[in-house]
C-alpha cells in the first residue's frame, strides 16, 4: 500500500462520515434552535415564543446552547462597572458598547441601572470608594427571568409558585426569590460562610419597569452556615409593577 | 438572497454586518464537519457535539470583537481560521484532562530548517472519487477507523485536520493550526500516514 493510496482511502472514509454526520444532524436537529436566535433570545428573553419554552424543556442540546451563549455573552461587571465610570479602553470598551447599544442586552442595561452600582460609581469618581473593594465583595446577579402573565382574580391559578435560584461564582452568596403558598414574594439569603453572622446583603429585584429593594440581614445561623429572608409583599400587586421580566442583583455590605 | 453560493469570507462578512441568514449558512457547511473532527479526536458523539457547539458560539461572539474577528487580510482562509478556534478549543480540554495523560507536543518533531521534502499538495488526490473509493467496503471503512483510532493523538489530531477541505488542507494551514513550522507538519504527517499504512497492512490490506 503507498501512501498516496492511504492518503484516498482516508479521504473516502472521510467522505462518507461527513454524509453521514450531516444527516444525523439534520434529523436529530431540525427542531432546535438556531444559533442566532439563541443569542437574540438571550439577549431579549422577552423574545422566547411558547414553542421555543417548551422545546427547550426537553432539549438538553438547546439548553446547552443558551447556557453557552449566556456564559460567553456577557462582560464581566467589573467591565460594565468600568464603562460606566468611562475608564475602559480598548477592546474591552468596544465589546461592552457593542453589547449595550447594538445589541441592546436586558440584562446588562438593566444591571446598570442598578442603585448600588450608580452608588458606587459615584463612590469611586469621589474617591471615597475602591474598585477593589466592590472585587472583594460576592455578587449575585441572576439571569433575565420572565414573569407569569397576571391572571385575573376569578381565574384558577393553573401555573407553578414562581421560583429563581441564583449564587455568586464562589458560591459564597445563594439568593433565592419565591412565591410562598400565601401568595407572597419572599426573597432568601444564604451563606455557607458562619462568619457572616449578622451581616447585611443589598438586594435589588431589577424589573423592566421598577426595581425592588431591600437590605436583608443575616439573623439566622446553623451549622452549615447562615441564612436571612425578606418579604416584598403580594406576588400577585407585585409582578404587574416589575414588569414583563427581572434579575436579581445582591452584594454583601461593608 | 441566496447564501448557497456565497464563500465562506463573503458569509462572515455579512453575519457582521448583522445578516444573521448568513451565519446559519456557516453552520449548515461547518457543523458535520466540526464534529467530525472532535469525534477523531476521540471525544465521542456527545463531546464531539458540545465542542463543535462551542466552537460556533465561539465564532458567532467574534462579532462584537473589531479584534478578533476573522478578516481575509490576515492571510488564512476561513476554514483554517475556524479548525484553528476548533484546535485551540480541544487542546483546553485535553490539558484539563493532563492527569489522563492527554497531551498533544510537536516538541521532537521541531528540527530548524531542514525542509526540502516533498509537500503532501502533490501527492493530494484528484476531487472526484475513484471506483475503488465509490465501491469502499464497510470492512475496510472499519479498518480506516480502527487504524486511526489506535493513532496517537497527536497524529490523529493531524490527519482530522488535514482531511478537512476533502483531505486537501494545505500543510501551511496545518502548521498555522497546529502552531508549529511547517516542515514539522509535513513530518507529523508523514509519521501519521506511516502507522495508518503499517495499521492497514496488518489487518491485511496491501
Amino acid at each position: 500500500m503507498t501512501e498516496r493510496e492511504v492518503m484516498q482511502l482516508l479521504r473516502a472514509v472521510h467522505k462518507l462520515d461527513i454524509e453521514e454526520q450531516e444527516k444525523r444532524i439534520a434529523t436529530e436537529r431540525a427542531n432546535c434552535l438556531p444559533f442566532t436566535r439563541a443569542r437574540a433570545l438571550v439577549l431579549d428573553p422577552t423574545l422566547w415564543t411558547e414553542n421555543e419554552r417548551s422545546h427547550l424543556d426537553t432539549c438538553r442540546y438547546c439548553a446547552r446552547l443558551i447556557e453557552t451563549i449566556e456564559r460567553n455573552i456577557h462582560p464581566s461587571l467589573r467591565a460594565l462597572f468600568l464603562w460606566q465610570l468611562k475608564k475602559l479602553s480598548g477592546d474591552e470598551a468596544q465589546v461592552v458598547q457593542y453589547h449595550l447599544e447594538s445589541d441592546r442586552c436586558r440584562r446588562c442595561l438593566r444591571l446598570t441601572q442598578s442603585l448600588w452600582l450608580q452608588g458606587l460609581v459615584e463612590a469611586v469618581k469621589t474617591g471615597q470608594r475602591t474598585l477593589a473593594q466592590l472585587e472583594a465583595l460576592p455578587i449575585v446577579v441572576s439571569n433575565t427571568t420572565p414573569l407569569p402573565a397576571p391572571v385575573p382574580a376569578f381565574a384558577p391559578k393553573l401555573r407553578p409558585p414562581f421560583h429563581i435560584r441564583s449564587e455568586s461564582q464562589d458560591g459564597s452568596l445563594v439568593v433565592t426569590v419565591r412565591e410562598t403558598d400565601e401568595g407572597e414574594l419572599v426573597a432568601y439569603v444564604e451563606t455557607p460562610n458562619r462568619e457572616l453572622f449578622g451581616r447585611k446583603v443589598n438586594l435589588e429585584l431589577l424589573g423592566e419597569r421598577e426595581t425592588l429593594t431591600a437590605e436583608v440581614t443575616f439573623d439566622f445561623q446553623h451549622e452549615r452556615g447562615c441564612v436571612g429572608q425578606h418579604s416584598f409583599g403580594q406576588f400577585a400587586e407585585l409582578a404587574p409593577r416589575l414588569g414583563r421580566d427581572f434579575q436579581v442583583f445582591a452584594v454583601l455590605t461593608e | 438572497m441566496s447564501y448557497k453560493g456565497m464563500s465562506d469570507e463573503e458569509l462572515i462578512k455579512a453575519y457582521y454586518e448583522c445578516n444573521n441568514e448568513a451565519f446559519e449558512e456557516l453552520y449548515h457547511r461547518y457543523i458535520a464537519r466540526l464534529k467530525q473532527f472532535f469525534i477523531k479526536a476521540r471525544l465521542g458523539q456527545q463531546g464531539a457535539e458540545d465542542m463543535s457547539q462551542d466552537t460556533i458560539v465561539r465564532v458567532m461572539e467574534t462579532k462584537t470583537t473589531p479584534c478578533k474577528r476573522y478578516s481575509q487580510s490576515r492571510g488564512a482562509s476561513f476554514k483554517t481560521w475556524l479548525f484553528t478556534i476548533a484546535y485551540h478549543l480541544l487542546v483546553d480540554k485535553l490539558r484539563r484532562h493532563q492527569k489522563q495523560g492527554i497531551e498533544i507536543s510537536f516538541s521532537d518533531l521541531e528540527v530548524e530548517g531542514e525542509a526540502g521534502e516533498e509537500p503532501f499538495e502533490e501527492l493530494i488526490p484528484s476531487a472526484e472519487p475513484t471506483p475503488e473509493e465509490k465501491s469502499l467496503s464497510q470492512k475496510l471503512r472499519q479498518a480506516v477507523h480502527e487504524c486511526m483510532e489506535s493513532l496517537p493523538d497527536r497524529e490523529r489530531i493531524a490527519i482530522a485536520l488535514w482531511l478537512e477541505t476533502d483531505g486537501g488542507m494545505k500543510e501551511k494551514d496545518l502548521a498555522q493550526i497546529l502552531g508549529v513550522s511547517v516542515p514539522t507538519a509535513h513530518r507529523v504527517l508523514k509519521r501519521a500516514f506511516c502507522l495508518m499504512r503499517k495499521c492497514l497492512e496488518g489487518k491485511g490490506y496491501r
